[in-house]
């Protein structure tokens, strides 16, 4: 396969997986501020959006750029959430929104379609250009969770085309390695952000004691932004705590979205790879470390060690991974 | 048997004959063979037909069938929607758009197209040998060598070169006209990267889905064999003694205005679509970079003008192309579709010359004619195109796409005095013929309310590989603004599917014959 083809389906698969994933803590975020404290002016979980995403200062150039005052001056709750809502979903200039996402994945698919199938690529050409009519913002308007869900399933559906459609070769292998290394990178993300802002702190206190201030519907959101929701329930039938979502969410073996799931499915894909071109990577040896890890650690040791500290190392294995493919397979 | 009148028929209300119709003989009279497909139409309730049309659009566009629109062009828009992108960025993605009525070619006429065809680039295929090696066509005195050698894709660095199989046109499109009687006559040869042929392809796979039982009534010859034959060409061009040769096609980028078709003809062949930084030369041989290493490429389908090929032989300022693939072509290391250097062959000033070559190298009658042509670097012909601007078409000999020419009876006098005075400067650059009113075909117009007649052309691809095969039908283009006469889709043209009907003629359809 072309290095230049690989590193389109590598880019196709971490932008439709981020597009997706957006829209998933999107639709959640806006759920949870319907039901706010509404003495309390503070955008809580679209704010954990924005700061998941460091978009903070896009979005207040946005404002200005719109000639809007900055966010909290002179807008009811309503509007400002509306504001933030619509920047993440169709800002044209930061390179964050969902649009953008999906501009930069169609692209991509654009100079690759005949590696992926013809259905697939006019899958993804079928949202970009919804995106980009005027009915999207209709429909926005009308009723943001009900875009959001759609484009939710309209990322799962490209997804299901590759899975269903594309023989298991060197392409689907590199849209394997994009889309869950990018659901690690985000799971990381969203983590790391619900934990250290603002409506919740955790903090290790003592040997074996671990102290946490939350709600229950902080918790619950996390699960529901990762579509863990019911999967947990069915799992653990307890209450949702920080110790159980943590566990389920990084270390859970079955989980789909949980991160040891998406670092074993890329492992596999890695070497997949390798096993096909007679070398292995450094990328494989990275992931095989951290997905060791995952495998072996208990939810004690990671508060022991600390959640921070482990999310700030998935990252940055998530960085080298992404240089070491780049190494391998783009540049020949 | 009731006369069938186009005034009946409530879409056809309108209907004027302005020139040769393909669907009827005069106004009370449908051609036999078009019969069954005008009972249809007479019958579908507008509203449906929108419908359709509308599905038929949706899945153009969906499936990313556009090509890329450059500089401004907001007056030849034909959506509201486009027109807008159309001034905000300079290039826009459009679809072609899409005519739904079929154009249908009855069994004998295309064979009389078909032999024409095959004929037409056996000797221009003959002529551009002759050019590179022993120049016999020059030295009988039959095509002007100033001609040849003044003609843009003239390329001197292919002079003694052996190319597999001398052949250069593996792909070529030949347009067609129909004049006022009917005769088909050959517009232009396109011997260098004619394009095109994913929209007959994708035309027929969209017809299929929006009006499938329109097919009920005729039997209609498939085109989607394309690919497969076009493989086989390629593969063919391999240097010789090359088994199970690695074919590539080579495309300028996601960027240029006919990728999908490069993108499309690569995943239907089954092979790699490269850009010529996906491609480099080591030790004389063309290899592919791939996540696993190098690979070798044996013959590349090029997409990419002669100009771009090669930055150290061509233009140097090129990034399309790859450093060195003249030499690897030169020395027998790689074979190329099309060769390069035909371009010498579907120069505007060598067109004149095309029957003499047939009777030249074949030693037949030309069965195909060509649009009398003007020759402005004959002092006399050019006194005559100078003093009657306003009645011909002038083209540049080197432009393509629509672009450059003036058509005499909708110009301007500013127009008209632009080219008198580029004529005077460069008189090798332009050719003149006489304006001649293309067929036309029952077109929908006014979102689906009515059918009115406009003005289309043909364009036939032909491959040369083992045998001479030409794709049943082509791409037929429709001049959609009433009255224009240029179908060229840079320039707001559409398409329509093209059927090539099998000799036995459908019963509905013999029925009709009797009016």
């Amino acid at each position: 396969m072309l290095s230049r083809v690989a590193e389109n389906l590598y880019w196709i698969s971490r932008y439709v997986e981020r597009a997706e994933g957006l829209s998933r803590l999107m639709e959640d975020a806006f759920c949870m501020e319907l039901e706010a404290d509404t003495h309390v002016n503070d955008l809580g979980p679209l704010d954990n959006v924005l700061q998941m995403l460091s978009a903070h200062k896009s979005f207040q150039r946005f404002e200005s750029r719109e000639e809007l005052s900055l966010l909290g001056s002179g807008y009811s709750m309503g509007e400002q959430r509306e504001r933030v809502l619509r920047f993440l979903t169709f800002d044209r200039t930061s390179g964050v929104s969902i649009r953008e996402t999906v501009a930069r994945a169609r692209e991509n698919a654009r100079g690759t379609q005949e590696a992926v199938s013809g259905e697939a690529w006019s899958q993804l050409n079928k949202l970009y250009l919804y995106l980009n009519h005027p009915r999207a913002n209709e429909r926005f308007t009308a009723s943001p969770p009900s875009i959001l869900h759609w484009i939710r399933r309209e990322c799962i559906l490209f997804a299901a085309i590759i899975d269903g459609t594309l023989p298991r070769t060197e392409a689907y292998h590199f849209l394997q390695v994009g889309r869950y290394i990018e659901r690690v990178d985000m799971l990381s993300r969203v983590i790391n952000v619900h934990c250290y802002s603002s409506t919740a702190t955790l903090t290790a206190s003592g040997p074996g004691g671990v102290e946490v201030s939350f709600s229950v519907s902080h918790w619950a959101s996390l699960l529901r932004g990762t579509s863990a929701y019911e999967a947990y329930l069915q799992q653990a039938q307890e209450r949702v705590d920080p110790q159980g979502v943590l566990r389920y969410l990084l270390l859970e073996a079955e989980f789909p979205r949980s991160m040891r799931f998406a670092v074993a499915r890329c492992l596999e894909s890695l070497r997949c790879l390798a096993s096909g071109s007679g070398h292995t990577t450094d990328a494989e040896r990275h992931l095989g470390r951290l997905d060791s890890e995952l495998h072996y650690m208990d939810v004690n040791d990671l508060f022991q060690r600390g959640v921070d500290h482990f999310l700030v190392g998935v990252q940055d294995v998530c960085a080298a991974v992404g240089r070491d493919i780049h190494q391998a397979y783009f540049r020949s | 048997m009731a006369l069938t009148t186009c005034t009946e028929a409530k879409l056809f209300r309108d209907y004027a004959i302005t020139a040769f119709d393909e669907m009827f003989t005069s106004r009370d009279q449908v051609r036999s063979h078009y019969k069954a497909l005008f009972d249809r139409f007479s019958q579908l309730p507008p509203p449906d037909i929108e419908r359709r049309s509308r599905l038929a659009d949706g899945m153009m566009r969906q499936q990313g069938i556009t090509f890329t629109v450059y500089g401004r062009h907001s007056k030849e828009s034909t959506g509201k929607q486009t027109q807008k992108q159309a001034t905000r960025k300079s290039a826009t993605e459009r679809i072609m758009p899409f005519d739904p009525i079929p154009r249908l070619v009855p069994a004998h006429e295309w064979d009389r197209i078909e032999s024409g065809l095959c004929q037409r680039v056996r000797a221009l295929n003959l002529f551009i040998h002759d050019v590179y090696h022993d120049r016999h066509i020059l030295k009988d005195g039959i095509v002007p060598p100033e001609l040849v050698f003044g003609a843009s894709g003239y390329r001197r660095e292919m002079n003694g070169i052996r190319v597999p199989h001398d052949i250069y046109i593996h792909v070529s499109g030949i347009d067609l006209i129909r004049d006022a009687s009917g005769e088909y006559l050959v517009l232009e040869d396109n011997c260098r990267t004619p394009s095109g042929v994913s929209y007959v392809l994708k035309n027929r796979e969209v017809m299929k889905q929006a009006f499938p039982f329109l097919f009920e009534d005729y039997s209609v010859r498939p085109v989607d064999d394309y690919a497969a034959n076009l493989l086989s060409v390629l593969q063919y061009s391999a240097p010789i003694g090359v088994p199970n040769p690695n074919v590539v096609v080579l495309t300028p980028g996601a960027f240029n205005s006919a990728y999908y078709e490069h993108s499309f003809l690569a995943r239907q062949m089954g092979v790699q679509l490269v850009e010529g930084r996906d491609l480099v030369l080591d030790n004389g041989g063309v290899f592919m970079r791939t996540t696993r290493g190098l690979e070798r490429v044996d013959v590349i389908y090029r997409r990419v003008d002669d100009d771009y090929l090669d930055p150290l032989c061509f233009r140097r300022d090129s990034r399309l192309g790859v450093a060195g693939l003249l030499g690897a072509y030169r020395t027998g290391r790689l074979g190329m579709a099309n060769a390069i250097g035909p371009g010498v062959a579907d120069d505007k000033a060598i067109y004149p010359f095309v029957p003499e070559m047939i009777r030249y190298y074949l030693r037949e009658d030309p069965i195909l004619k060509n649009v009398e042509t003007y020759r402005l670097t004959v002092p006399s012909q050019k006194q005559h195109v100078l003093a009657n601007l306003d009645k011909l078409v002038v083209k540049a000999v080197d432009a393509s796409g629509g672009y450059g020419m003036l058509i005499g009876p909708a110009s301007t006098a500013a127009q008209r005095a632009e080219f008198h005075a580029k004529i005077e400067a460069n008189p090798r650059g332009y050719i003149a013929q006489p304006t001649i009113m293309l067929s036309q075909s029952p077109t929908i117009v006014d979102g689906g309310t009515r059918i009115e007649g406009r003005h289309i052309d043909l364009r036939p691809f032909v491959l040369y590989g083992e045998q001479i095969r030409v794709l049943p039908g082509g791409l037929t283009r429709v001049a959609l603004p009433r009255g224009s006469l240029v179908v060229n889709s840079s320039q707001g043209g559409g398409s329509k599917d093209t059927w090539v009907l099998r000799s036995a003629a459908p019963a509905s359809a013999q029925q009709g014959a009797g009016i």
